[in-house]
């Protein structure tokens, strides 16, 4: 008996031991995967091409620096029917297992988002329990080869460098700040659609002048620069066009998400206001049985450079200033939306989920009709920008002495 | 065995020492001495003493007469240097041997008693009637006087061991607090509770442990703070003790505690005698040991285990701080690189990107698995704690240079283990020994392999089970009859005013209630001076 008990209780913890370690993965296995590039490839197929840290390039083990000479990452392409097809053709030449959680960038480049629908290419995505949600969504307009063999040295990789300057998009504006989460909600959401921030690799202002290499003198770098732009508006699942600057700056203060600087004209040249934080109130209203949609963006500024003419002592100086900032906000705001509702007749701003949530039974009844009936939407805006104070001076440098 | 016995000290040089054994039996069983009853005939006494002492060159026997007693015949054994001869010749001989005679005869009295009364110098007296009590007297260092015509010896106490004086705490210091240390010296032990709690109700119950060391063993407790029950039960369990010898304190230990297979400490042990006394005032009991420095205090929690004196003495914000600091460490010791295996090698979407960056980096190049790795540089630190420990100081520094900076820094050079991994590693052995108890650091840093193995089979999920088998089992652990999980479990609110933080002295008004039962009123509440209160 005590046998029988003992063998039972040993079969009983070898059993343990026979699933042990199935999932076992050591981390010099793994490819650290930075950015991942979805493009139109040959035959209607997908390539993917997946950018790869290379660890042994970013050692630094007993203190010496990164291997100089190796690049910190490497790209791998394929194509396939599938991005999961493409992935695992990948799997031919790359020597690890890919790792998705390190991912901060995802890229489509402008012709795919054009043809598929953006539903189908995130699928993997939104499966794999490896991706970080956080991760960025641009649309590329340049070539994915120009832009993950990008120089840039203040980045371990070009994907990092995509990352960076989303990370600090508060301090300029003029493109889309979407993380892949809020891009799979866009694309699921019922009448609203996604943005994602537009990204072109240009030629940088900087020239070598020719006989600088012939004098073996550091070269300027870097040569070209990866600049966020705009905004790519999509429409049911497909890129249907862009927001210039301008209109991007208009979607961030409805998303209030807007950074960087409001230029208003004063006298006879222009005065920045540096913006601390804004916040929009999207609210429904009903006209004749109709939605109609209000809008009431506060925006909070300091005063980064004036024209050098006008003196800021009294609480009416601030009050032009403030009018003439809360018309450039109106100005934005409505060449957005006259873009996106009229041009694009796509929900950009989540109007839809606010009608829904203020009114699920008249969000039934116009859901179906909804992105037809965009252009004709009512929507008023209201902005207040307050001028909070003028930095260290009062007075334009020329009063000062 | 020959009778003849010379005036003087004599020793018997032609004893075993020399060549034949005088007796063919090999030992003498206490029972069958306690048989052998102190007889009339000097001559006899000695003859049988000398019989059963045997070959030991220590034993002393002499022979002298009392002059007032008209040349009564007394003889005197000893140990050498286990007695203080001085004093044996100051408080026995001379008084007995020359100065009786200046004293006077008091009249016809017994023998005994005109010398016990009027002429022995020793304060402390023994009254002897068979071999078995002669014996355990004479072998714990009594002057044994034995009187022609008498049924009855006296074992005079005049103990004079060679001992260490009182000296700093080594093992358990202090930058605040009294420095002194216990001794291997049970009544100087004894004697540095005793000059702490100057009452009365601090009683020191002595017991007899061994067959063949016959240990002293002092069970020490202050009445009307302590549980009866407890006491009854400490001296229940010691008197089971059928063992041969008890060197150390450890051995009553594992004797007496709850459960025999626990790897917990399931008493105290310490050397300083103000942990002791506040172990007292909390209606805890000590078991002194004679012979080491280490004394044991029961019954003891997990949480006594992460606690000092020097908490008790230094302001009680920092020592919450430190010990909610070690309550980290006390879990860090156990699991720190189990967890670090776990998520390196299973669960790598936890770990924050950047994080992960550097990791990966450092794995690049090493030949082992994380597991493997782990093992070998836990291993190769517990060799180099051991070789600290063991080697004499003066080649210890060595031991830390090549040991600490050359293998470690190589290792890492040499691509054979991460730094990560040494962090890691070092970090927990930092926490193992940030517990102030060394035992309980052990026990931790034995736990760790399982854990380390569980990882490595199971990722988190094994961790998280190896630790719920710790807890599991420390929820069970119970020493004399105090929950060793409390004051959590079972929960005691009071309790908690002791445990991750320190209370200010004057909040703690009680005592913990699961050791103390009864007795639990420290201090009266709530009598603190403030602004606008006359008191």
């Amino acid at each position: 008996m005590l046998f029988r008990l003992l063998a039972l209780s040993l079969a009983l913890v070898l059993m343990l031991f026979t699933g042990g370690c199935w999932d076992q993965r050591e981390v010099e296995t793994l490819g650290l995967v930075d950015g991942m590039a979805l493009e139109r490839g040959a035959h209607g197929q997908i390539k993917v091409t997946l950018q790869i840290l290379n660890s042994r390039a970013i050692s630094h083990s007993a203190g010496a620096g990164p291997v100089q000479g190796i690049k910190a990452y490497q790209n791998f392409s394929a194509q396939g029917q599938t991005v999961d097809h493409a992935l695992t053709m990948l799997n031919r030449i790359i020597p690890r297992r890919p790792f998705y959680s390190s991912l901060r960038l995802v890229v489509v480049s402008e012709d795919l988002a054009r043809e598929r629908d953006l539903r189908e290419l995130l699928d993997f995505l939104t499966r794999s329990r490896e991706v970080r949600r956080n991760a960025w969504f641009v649309v590329s307009r340049s070539p994915i080869s120009r832009l993950f063999d990008e120089n840039t040295p203040l980045s371990m990789t070009p994907s990092s460098q995509v990352e960076a300057i989303m990370h600090k998009s508060e301090l300029s504006g003029f493109y889309a700040v979407t993380p892949l989460s809020d891009v799979i909600k866009g694309v699921a959401a019922q009448g609203s659609s996604p943005v994602a921030a537009g990204l072109v690799v240009i030629r940088s202002a900087f020239q070598a002048p020719p006989d600088m290499e012939a004098r073996h003198v550091m070269l300027p770098e870097p040569f070209q620069s990866i600049v966020l732009s705009g905004a790519a508006v999509f429409r049911e699942g497909h890129l249907a066009g862009w927001l210039n600057e301008e209109e991007s700056n208009g979607l961030l203060w409805v998303q209030g998400k807007r950074g960087g600087a409001i230029e208003v004209p004063t006298g006879n040249s222009m005065t920045s206001l540096n913006l601390l934080h804004s916040r929009a109130a999207v609210k429904m209203g009903k006209t004749g049985g109709q939605p109609s949609i209000f809008v009431r963006i506060d925006a909070e500024t300091v005063v980064g450079e004036t024209d050098s003419t006008i003196t800021l002592t009294k609480d009416t100086d601030y009050t032009e200033l403030e009018q003439g900032a809360g018309r450039i906000v109106q100005k934005e705001v409505g060449a957005a939306l006259s873009k996106a509702l009229a041009g694009y007749r796509s929900d950009i701003f989540g109007f839809s989920q606010v009608v829904h949530r203020s009114d699920p039974k008249l969000w039934k009844t116009i859901k179906d009709t909804w992105s037809d009936q965009l252009p004709q939407l009512p929507v008023s805006v209201e902005a207040h920008v307050k001028v909070t104070t003028s930095g260290l001076t009062s007075k334009p440098l020329l009063d000062l002495h | 065995m020959s009778g003849f016995f010379r005036f003087g000290k004599t020793r018997d040089k032609e004893g075993p020492v020399s060549g034949s054994p005088p007796e063919e039996r090999p030992d003498f069983r206490e029972d069958e001495l306690a048989r052998v009853p102190v007889v009339r005939d000097l001559d006899q006494n000695l003859a049988r003493l000398r019989e059963i002492i045997g070959a030991s060159y220590d034993a002393v026997f002499r022979r002298f007469r009392v002059a007032l007693l008209d040349g009564l015949p007394c003889a005197i054994i000893f140990l050498d240097n286990m007695v203080n001869t001085a004093d044996v010749q100051d408080t026995v001989l001379r008084p007995l041997m020359f100065e009786s005679t200046l004293a006077g005869h008091p009249g016809g009295r017994d023998p005994l008693q005109v010398i016990r009364d009027y002429l022995l110098g020793v304060p402390e007296t023994m009254a002897i009637r068979n071999l078995a009590e002669l014996f355990t007297y004479l072998m714990s260092g009594c002057v044994i006087l034995m009187i022609q015509g008498e049924e009855m010896a006296l074992a005079l106490s005049l103990k004079a061991y060679p001992q260490r004086p009182v000296g700093t705490s080594e093992i358990e210091p202090a930058v605040r607090g009294p420095r002194e240390a216990f001794t291997e010296n049970i009544a100087v032990n004894t004697s540095l509770v005793r000059k702490r709690l100057k009452t009365p109700n601090l009683t020191a119950e002595s017991l007899t442990l061994g067959t063949v060391s016959r240990t002293t063993v002092v069970v020490m407790y202050v009445r009307g703070l302590v549980d009866p029950k407890l006491v009854a039960e400490v001296k229940k369990r010691l008197t089971r003790i059928k063992i041969d010898a008890i060197l150390e304190s450890g051995y009553l230990e594992e004797l007496i505690q709850d459960n025999p297979y626990s790897p917990f400490p399931q008493l105290g042990n310490t050397e300083r005698p103000d942990r002791i006394a506040a172990a007292l005032l909390e209606g805890r009991v000590a078991l002194f040991t004679d012979g080491t420095p280490t004394v044991l205090w029961l019954p003891v929690r997990f949480t006594d285990l992460i606690q000092v004196p020097e908490d008790y003495y230094q302001n009680y914000y920092f020592a919450s701080a430190i010990r909610i600091l070690r309550f980290f460490a006390f879990w860090m010791a156990i699991a720190l690189p189990s967890f670090y295996i776990a998520v390196i090698t299973y669960h790598q979407e936890m770990i924050p990107t950047r994080i992960f960056e550097s990791i990966a980096a450092s794995r690049e190049g090493i030949p082992f698995p994380t597991v493997v790795e782990a093992l070998l540089l836990e291993a190769a630190t517990e060799m180099l704690r051991e070789a600290g420990i063991r080697l004499p100081v003066l080649v210890g520094q060595a031991v830390s240079i090549v040991g600490a900076l050359i293998l470690g820094q190589v290792a890492v050079t040499a691509s054979l283990v991460s730094p990560q991994m040494v962090i890691v590693v070092a970090l927990a052995l930092m926490a193992s020994f940030m517990l102030p108890t060394y035992n309980t650091g052990l026990t931790l840093r034995l736990l760790r392999f399982p854990l380390m193995i569980m990882a490595a089979l199971w990722g988190l999920f094994g961790l998280m089970g190896g630790l719920f088998l710790i807890l599991m089992h420390m929820l069970s652990l119970r020493s004399f009859g105090a929950a060793y999980y409390g004051p959590f479990a079972p929960f005691e609110p009071s309790g908690m005013k002791d445990t991750f933080v320190r209370a200010p002295w004057w909040a703690m008004t009680l005592r913990p209630r699961q050791i103390a039962k009864e007795n639990v009123r420290r201090q009266q509440p709530d009598w603190l001076a403030r602004p606008g209160r006359d008191n």
